[in-house]
């Protein structure tokens, strides 16, 4: 049954892979050969159909891996910028077409693509079901392809559950968990495990199908199984492992995903800390390989991680580089990031904004009623409500915060005429303070794996105040407040200014 | 996500309520099924996990399981009720906290006039919640507040729950004890520490 899926995904293999060297495109771009059927099949593109087939027969990774991220990326902007490729027939006609991938090696982004596409598809066409008025006739097509799910013979496709165990099934049968398991624990990663999962084609689609479930539930709102996914615990974020090395849209989509899910629940040092990781690897990333095919989408990934880690820093505040600090600031506007930070109380708009900016796509599993068709509500709006109700209880917080840090010692009462609240209310605020900030934070999250026996992304202790630069208790009336400021070693900072400026 | 499940799921959550376990992940599957399937989507059983989230605090369970409703189902009355619970539970507003359960109880049209039936720990369960915030809030406070907020109505009982937390009370004050890691103290790194050969340059430079 798992050979017909992978069929499917093959047909899809020979639309996407194209590529050329750039000696044919330049030589060929004014011979255009125009045959009868073959419409815009010209002589540059059909070279390289043969090249890259060749390639492919041979099990030429490297080859097959360059041109599919280079020139692919030329060729498509050069001839097919607004049209579509041609159809698969004819690029078909060209390649014998050849069935029965299993014999053969992928280079590894372009497994990654496979599985981003496949649950990207699936949120458009999701999106497509809730949105639009839709004429009679596709209303008609829509009901009857979904009520196939009734006959036994096949299952329509978009269905939900098919998405969630194609995905599923790719991890089972990669058997993905017993090499991830044991490279953390820094055994042979090689031992064991099926014939399938020898084949580096089945271990890198399983890896990156467990990323894809993590992003398809978070997708449907369930953080809490995004970070459970099965041993999506033994996915490690940091350089040392082997299998993400490569692909570096794919953990940058890791972190995202993963710091989002721990957002959403309110772990804003962890979340702060991957994000912190994502926005590293980016940056080393730009910094040695040229622009690859990935390059706008990571742009706009990064974009989104800068969002996210403001509204992070706002609500939790910590300290962070310096040079991420800036630039964060400008990206959001320094305005608007004065404001978040001193929560006055039409902040929440600002936080809405960059929430919906920086969000992920959310969809249903909800079909819609095809006989009466209306819009459905988008579920976007909703994650978006419960989570300003989540800020509105931080922001209170602001400005209480902004006067215990001016004091050692402070009366409850004063404090109370201070924020313009009785005391009464001041101590509920405060109880609250204290709540909002025992921060469950996952220890040593960025340098260890998270193995099965630490409990895996989930899991992690209660750390009291020590990311946090403040911690106070009452005694009866009095509040008692202490600082740990990380004081910084000015003294060493002007001797070295110093030495520079002589 | 079989929509067999759900009757088993349902199961689970009625024996987490009347043993007192608690497990995140089949409470929550509960909603997610009912998310996926909402025509088999049954109102009390909703109710019953946002309650078994309550007492999960300080972990926001709570939260999570909002995000697997909707739009639709976050209207309900029954929702809102236990939304507002939440919200006061989580602003610290513990006296109000216990008022509303009151009202909450003895209103008839609400799931929660059986809440001792059907989950008996409930109120233990969040007074330990409370306690903790209690205990790293507080280093001394006073015994009538301290009854208001954990909902204590006699001095006997509030005696027990002092033993309990190894609490003193002292007169009308009670005393919790700070474990010594947390007693202030002042951080203080080597700020002004200027290394020798630094020193060294910069004299030479002055000389020059």
């Amino acid at each position: 049954m798992s050979g017909e899926h992978l069929d499917d995904v093959d047909i899809e293999l020979n639309v996407y892979g194209e590529g050329d060297d750039s000696e044919f495109v330049d030589d060929a771009a004014e011979s255009y050969i125009e045959t009868s059927d073959n419409a815009f099949l010209n002589e540059p593109v059909k070279n390289f159909i043969h090249y890259f087939y060749k390639n492919f027969q041979e099990k030429n990774v490297w080859g097959l891996s360059g041109l599919y991220m280079q020139t692919f990326h030329k060729i498509t902007e050069r001839f097919f910028k607004t049209s579509h490729w041609p159809d698969v027939k004819l690029i078909a006609k060209e390649v014998n077409n050849e069935q029965g991938v299993f014999q053969y090696e992928l280079p590894n982004q372009w497994l990654y693509d496979i599985i981003d596409e496949f649950i990207y598809q699936y949120q458009s066409f999701q999106q497509y079901l809730r949105n639009k008025k839709k004429s009679k006739e596709e209303l008609e097509l829509l009901k009857k392809n979904f009520s196939k799910i009734s006959s036994n013979d096949s299952r329509p496709c978009w269905d939900v559950n098919y998405v969630l165990s194609t995905l599923n099934e790719v991890v089972t049968i990669s058997n993905i968990n017993e090499p991830l398991t044991a490279g953390n624990e820094n055994q042979d990663s090689n031992l064991g495990g099926s014939e399938y999962s020898q084949k580096s084609f089945y271990r890198m689609l399983g890896y990156f199908s467990l990323i894809g479930l993590l992003r398809l539930h978070s997708l449907f709102g369930d953080y809490d199984l995004a970070l459970k996914v099965d041993t999506l615990e033994n996915v490690q974020l940091t350089k040392k492992h082997p299998f993400s090395k490569l692909v570096v849209i794919s953990r940058v989509s890791t972190c995202y995903y993963v710091g989002f899910s721990y957002l959403m629940m309110n772990r804003f040092s962890d979340a702060i800390e991957v994000f912190l990781n994502s926005l590293s690897v980016i940056s080393n990333s730009k910094f040695h390989n040229k622009p690859g095919p990935h390059t706008d989408a990571i742009t706009k990934m990064q974009e989104k991680i800068y969002f996210l880690l403001a509204i992070c820093v706002s609500l939790s505040p910590q300290r962070i580089e310096e040079s991420v600090h800036t630039v964060m600031r400008e990206k959001v506007g320094i305005d608007v990031f004065i404001k978040m930070q001193r929560g006055v109380e039409d902040t929440l708009n600002d936080f809405g904004e960059l929430f919906q900016k920086s969000s992920p796509r959310f969809i249903s599993p909800v079909l819609p009623n095809f006989d009466n068709f209306s819009p459905l509500p988008n579920p976007g709006d909703y994650q978006l409500k419960i989570f300003l109700s989540q800020v509105k209880q931080h922001t209170k917080m602001s400005v209480v915060r902004s006067y215990l840090k001016l004091y050692t010692t402070l009366d409850l009462t004063k404090l109370a005429e201070y924020v313009d609240s009785s005391p009464s209310d001041l101590r509920t605020l405060l109880l609250s303070f204290k709540h909002k900030t025992i921060n469950q934070k996952k220890v040593g999250l960025i340098d260890n794996a998270p193995t099965k026996a630490s409990g895996g992304f989930f899991d992690g202790e209660y750390n009291n105040s020590l990311n946090n630069e403040l911690d106070f208790f009452i005694d009866k009336d009095m509040i008692f407040i202490n600082e740990f400021k990380q004081k910084k070693n000015s003294a060493d900072w002007f001797v070295r200014h110093i030495v520079k400026f002589q | 996500m079989n929509i067999n499940y759900i009757a088993d799921f349902e199961k689970k959550v009625d024996l987490m309520l009347s043993s007192n376990t608690y497990d995140r992940r089949s409470a929550l599957h509960l909603l997610k099924l009912y998310q996926f399937y909402p025509e088999k989507l049954n109102l009390k059983y909703i109710e019953k996990v946002l309650i078994l989230t309550l007492t999960a605090l300080p972990q926001n369970d709570f939260t999570l399981a909002l995000y697997l409703l909707n739009e639709d189902l976050h209207k309900k009355e029954e929702v809102q009720r236990l939304i507002n619970l939440q919200l006061l539970l989580e602003t610290g507003n513990f006296v109000e906290f216990w008022k509303e359960l009151k009202i909450s109880k003895s209103n008839s049209s609400s799931n929660l006039k059986n809440l001792d039936k059907f989950y008996p720990k409930f109120n233990d369960s969040v007074k330990e919640f409370i306690a903790k915030i209690v205990n790293i809030t507080f280093e001394n406070v006073e015994k009538e507040l301290l009854k208001s907020i954990l909902n204590l109505s006699d001095d006997i009982s509030l005696s027990a729950f002092l033993r309990n937390h190894g609490w003193n009370l002292n007169n009308h004050t009670v005393n919790i004890p700070r474990p010594t890691a947390t007693q202030l103290k002042v951080l203080n790194n080597a700020e002004g520490v200027v290394q020798f050969n630094q020193l060294k340059k910069i004299i030479e430079y002055s000389r020059s």
